[in-house]
């Protein structure tokens, strides 16, 4: 009985879930969505830690966090209309394939005399994601189709975005933790 | 598992590895074309900057600035949110005696708080009217913020911030999704680029702010400060999220009205304007047959069957019009006594255009004056055959 009504509860919670179901394209969305979300958390928590390792200075740390927010509030308004004029999809793999290429860049990073290279990394990283955000938000209604369910889809969403938040840095601080050990036994 | 791994270089990789996938499934994805712009006013609207602050316009100029109120509400929030990872970390340490680390504990209260946030935002999103439900979750989430600030160390801090990120993602996702059906498809890129650049810069500002503040005043009056300025920054904007539901039902009812769906934005918000609410009761005639006609329809909400009287007096059914349907357009067409009665059945909410704004809609789209012309002349020819087959 009480485990019969807690599927109940627990139905109706995921409930929203359905908006998924028999609908390809949102799971595709999501489901990428969700990996690359989870990896952001990731790279945000250990591009803080490996500037301090190296520097040992906050204001580092947070000139790099404001090389990283700062083309969000420059590029957003203007990027927007590319979603609006533009192929979506093209300029959403274009930006996935930029930001995949920076992460790759910032490899090269990882000493005193190379950071430098992170800043315009960083901050070519998030003009490539103040191209992707618009393009994901306005794609959105298209796919999910019945307006009714846009606040189910957006929920999901935003689920999946705080998993990645809890799950990404907790990850993130196991990995840059074990290697500083490391490196310092 | 990635605790074996080491060094935050991996973290670059696997994010690096997660833009791949994501770009893979971009790949296999279908997007629906979008609308396509048709009319004059839409091919006007060129040049780079005015495209681009179309976005601003629609947010900031239009929709009687509830959109704005949405948006300067939002920003009172975020830009707390600015600030909230710092104060979580002074709070923590220097207020809760938790150390620096257990900062780390309640972040993660906050970031579970968003995971039932998002289940509750989905579950309760076909439940209950978004307009009141942004209302309520944006001014808990700064009250309960505050909280934060006035709680004892302990158990409550850990509570406050899981309420705080339950809260976060309701105003969030009612807030995309109330921006989401409220603009144009057409326009939302360059809305959310507006949207989102405007909370980034509030983010930003909080951010820059909450060190010298706390260097102030300490880390409990400052969480005071930022929940209390954004309370205040909601109270303001109160009267005009009040009448969100209002306003922007309006314009998404017009812009799934067939006839009107290609319309351009800007004639629309002209049409909007114009048209007035009217609620009618089960049996009443809104027109009636011979009467002079001064009004446009179109059915908001119900039923209404449309009759004509032949001769003898005996009513004959033509149509029965229902939600989207639009009637009355032959009298202020063809400039003649009405065809036909039109009888609520059941309630009837109508939105009512008078016939010099309906000219003037006319005069603004080729498109729409076609399509009205075709509708009026197939119905009437269908109303006097109808008549003459009775006789």
């Amino acid at each position: 009985m009480g485990t019969e009504a807690n599927v109940s509860v627990l139905g109706r919670m995921l409930g929203p879930y359905g908006v998924l179901r028999g609908n390809r394209n949102l799971q595709l969305l999501f489901g990428g969505q969700v990996v690359s979300s989870f990896g952001d958390w990731l790279y945000v928590l250990a591009l803080g830690i490996l500037a301090y390792e190296i520097t040992g200075s906050a204001t580092v740390v947070a000139v790099l966090t404001f090389a990283r927010l700062l083309p969000y509030a420059v590029l957003l308004p203007f990027s927007g209309i590319l979603a609006d004029r533009g192929n979506r999809k093209v300029l959403m793999i274009s930006a996935d394939l930029g930001r995949g290429a920076c992460m790759l860049g910032l490899l090269f990073a990882g000493s005193e005399e190379t950071l430098w290279i992170a800043y315009p990394l960083v901050f070519l990283a998030t003009v490539f994601s103040s191209l992707f955000k618009p393009a994901m938000s306005s794609v959105l209604p298209a796919l999910v189709g019945d307006e009714e369910r846009l606040g189910e889809a957006n929920g999901i969403w935003a689920q999946m975005d705080s998993v990645s938040f809890v799950l990404g840095p907790a990850l993130g601080a196991c990995s840059p933790c074990s290697g500083r050990r490391s490196w310092r036994s | 598992m990635l605790a074996l791994l080491g060094a935050p270089e991996l973290a670059f990789v696997i994010n690096g590895a997660t833009f791949l996938i994501s770009a893979a499934t971009l790949l296999f994805i279908h997007i629906p074309p979008r609308e396509a712009p048709e009319t004059a006013e839409d091919e006007q609207e060129k040049g780079w900057l005015s495209e681009t602050l179309a976005g601003f316009r629609f947010l900031f100029r239009e929709n009687d600035g509830v959109l704005a109120a949405l948006t300067v509400a939002f920003v009172g929030l975020t830009f707390t949110g600015g600030g909230i990872w710092t104060l979580i970390l002074v709070l923590s340490d220097e207020a809760f005696g938790l150390g620096t680390e257990g900062s780390g504990f309640l972040n993660s209260a906050y970031g579970a708080g968003g995971i039932l946030g998002g289940l509750a935002a989905g579950y309760l999103a076909s439940k209950v009217r978004l307009g009141p439900a942004v209302i309520w979750s944006t001014a808990a989430t700064s009250v309960v913020f505050l909280l934060l600030g006035i709680s004892p160390a302990g158990v409550l801090p850990f509570v406050i911030l899981f309420v705080v990120g339950v809260l976060d993602i309701m105003v969030d996702v009612n807030g995309t999704t109330i921006i989401q059906t409220g603009t144009p498809e057409k326009l939302l890129g360059r809305v959310f680029g507006a949207f989102e650049g405007v909370l980034i810069l509030a983010m930003l500002a909080g951010a820059l702010i909450v060190g010298p503040l706390i260097e102030l005043l300490g880390a409990r009056a400052t969480t005071v400060v930022f929940a209390v300025a954004g309370l205040l920054i909601f109270l303001t904007c109160l009267p005009r999220l009040r009448k969100m539901e209002s306003v922007l039902g309006v314009r998404m009812f017009v812009r799934k009205v067939p006839v009107l769906s290609g319309l351009s934005h800007a004639v629309l918000e002209d049409l909007v304007s114009r048209m007035t609410l009217e609620k009618v009761p089960d049996g009443t005639a809104v027109v009636s047959q011979g009467e002079v006609g001064d009004r446009l329809y179109i059915v908001k909400d119900g039923e209404a069957e449309v009759v004509a009287r032949g001769e003898d007096g005996r009513e004959t059914g033509l149509a029965t019009l229902s939600k989207n349907d639009y009637f009355g357009e032959i009298a202020l067409l063809r400039d003649v006594p009405r065809t036909a009665t039109v009888r609520a059945r059941g309630p009837v909410e109508l939105y009512a255009l008078d016939r010099e704004d309906f000219q003037k809609l006319l005069g603004r789209s080729e498109k729409l004056k076609s399509a009205m012309t075709g509708t009026s002349d197939a119905r009437y020819v269908e109303t006097q055959n109808s008549l003459l087959l009775r006789r």
